[in-house]
């Protein structure tokens, strides 16, 4: 076994599966334990891990409690497909499944009759994944998620805030959404 | 015919049968790619970037077991003497062939099901050896972009001029030479991912410049580690 906090790269020998058992950042063949990224040596030593923390940037792979920007492609009776655009804090380009499905039951904390009501084709909206496997699975719940840019169902011109409204400018239709608290600020990097 | 070994072996360029060009590795050089790389090795400037896992488009060519390895090998249309009509030709879809499926060996494409890797290789200036130098960058901007592989792989040719077998061909002996063996590996098992031979050699010769360039490679792989291990050094606890 190597000393825990080295450099290592792809294919350098970490430890063997007497000592330690392969975890992220290795891979095992025959009994050894290699690198497979560049980063630090670590040993989770509660488990006897052998870990390889990156010091590179990583594959952005969707997870669990991820804040997500998408852009909602259809709506159903019971739940609406989005396009994920963006990961809050994130520079990479998403590796893997980009559309998310929200149920009605994650919508609004209040009672949904109808998805339309809340949100229509075209909005990009923040919201927080809540299931990565077997498909994508998001949540719109609570004031920071919802709406953060919506265009108007006539003339798709961007809709202005008007209290708890969005009034079109131009033809002066006023429609209802589940808002974002930040709407039309497009600050695409908020966290939770 | 050209005369192309000087007295006592020595090579036209003043170097000895195995002994390598000048090789120079800077990993990390583009800030919006993924992982990049630039790499000058003699005459040859390489840089090589890396974008993805992403998802594959269009989507029919998305496999749902494993990522898709897309290499772009491209020379600059003033890369060679004679001003080279820009685009992909013969030479170079054949060369981002061999050099995809040749990255595909070392990386853990099952980890990202339904995605591209995309691995751009472009040759600013060419002086023989391009599509080795192109593995090595990629190789180096791969491991930049954080992707999971089993090994850095690392390539490198030999050849043979004037009846002696030699290492690292410029473009002189690979134009008058008589044989050139490009090879990729991966270097801790001495996997082979790439071979190509063009030329005529023995059996034996073959054989001994397999051996020349897989020393070869296992110097270049030192320079690579040491381009990496110079950019993360900070990191060192």
């Amino acid at each position: 076994m190597i000393d825990e906090g080295r450099v290592v790269l792809p294919g350098d020998k970490v430890a063997v599966t007497e000592e330690l058992k392969a975890g992220d950042g290795t891979y095992e063949i025959n009994g050894e334990i290699f690198s497979s990224i560049v980063g630090i040596f670590r040993i989770d030593r509660k488990k006897m891990i052998a870990l390889v923390e990156p010091i590179t940037s990583v594959p952005l792979v969707i997870k669990e409690g991820d804040i997500v920007i998408c852009e909602v492609k259809q709506i159903g009776d019971a739940m609406m497909i989005c396009r994920i655009l963006h990961i809050a804090n994130k520079k990479r380009q998403i590796a893997g499944e980009k559309d998310v499905a929200i149920h009605i039951s994650n919508i609004s904390e209040e009672y949904v009759e109808n998805i339309g009501e809340k949100f229509r084709i075209g909005d990009i909206i923040r919201a927080k994944i809540i299931k990565a496997e077997p498909v994508l699975q998001a949540t719109a719940k609570e004031k920071e998620f919802g709406v953060i840019k919506a265009y108007c169902t006539n003339c798709r011109n961007p809709l202005i805030r008007k209290n708890n409204l969005l009034e079109c400018r131009v033809c002066g239709s006023v429609e209802k959404r589940k808002i974002a608290d930040d709407y039309g600020e497009g600050d695409i990097d908020r966290g939770d | 015919m050209v005369k192309l070994l000087i007295k006592d072996g020595i090579r036209l360029d003043g170097r000895k049968p195995d002994e390598l060009r000048k090789i120079k590795i800077e990993a990390g050089v583009l800030h919006r790619a993924d992982g990049s790389c630039y790499l000058e090795w003699g005459e040859n400037k390489i840089l090589a970037a890396v974008y993805g896992p992403r998802e594959a488009l269009p989507r029919h060519i998305q496999d749902s077991t494993k990522a898709i390895v897309n290499a772009r090998y491209n020379m600059a249309s003033f890369s060679v003497e004679e001003r080279k009509r820009p685009g992909p030709d013969r030479r170079s879809i054949e060369i981002s062939k061999v050099t995809s499926e040749a990255l595909e060996g070392v990386i853990f494409t099952e980890l990202f099901p339904r995605t591209m890797i995309d691995v751009c290789i472009e040759v600013l200036n060419a002086e023989a050896g391009t599509r080795c130098a192109g593995i090595t960058a990629a190789a180096v901007a791969l491991a930049d972009a954080g992707i999971p592989m089993k090994d850095l792989p690392v390539a490198c040719a030999a050849g043979k001029v004037d009846g002696t077998v030699v290492l690292d061909l410029t473009s002189g002996e690979d134009k008058e030479g008589e044989a050139d063996l490009p090879v990729a590996i991966a270097p801790r098992t001495e996997e082979i991912l790439l071979m190509q031979m063009d030329g005529h050699m023995t059996y034996k010769e073959f054989e001994e410049a397999l051996e020349l360039a897989l020393k070869g490679c296992k110097k270049v792989h030192e320079l690579q580690r040491e381009a990496l291990l110079n950019k993360y050094k900070d990191f060192e606890v």
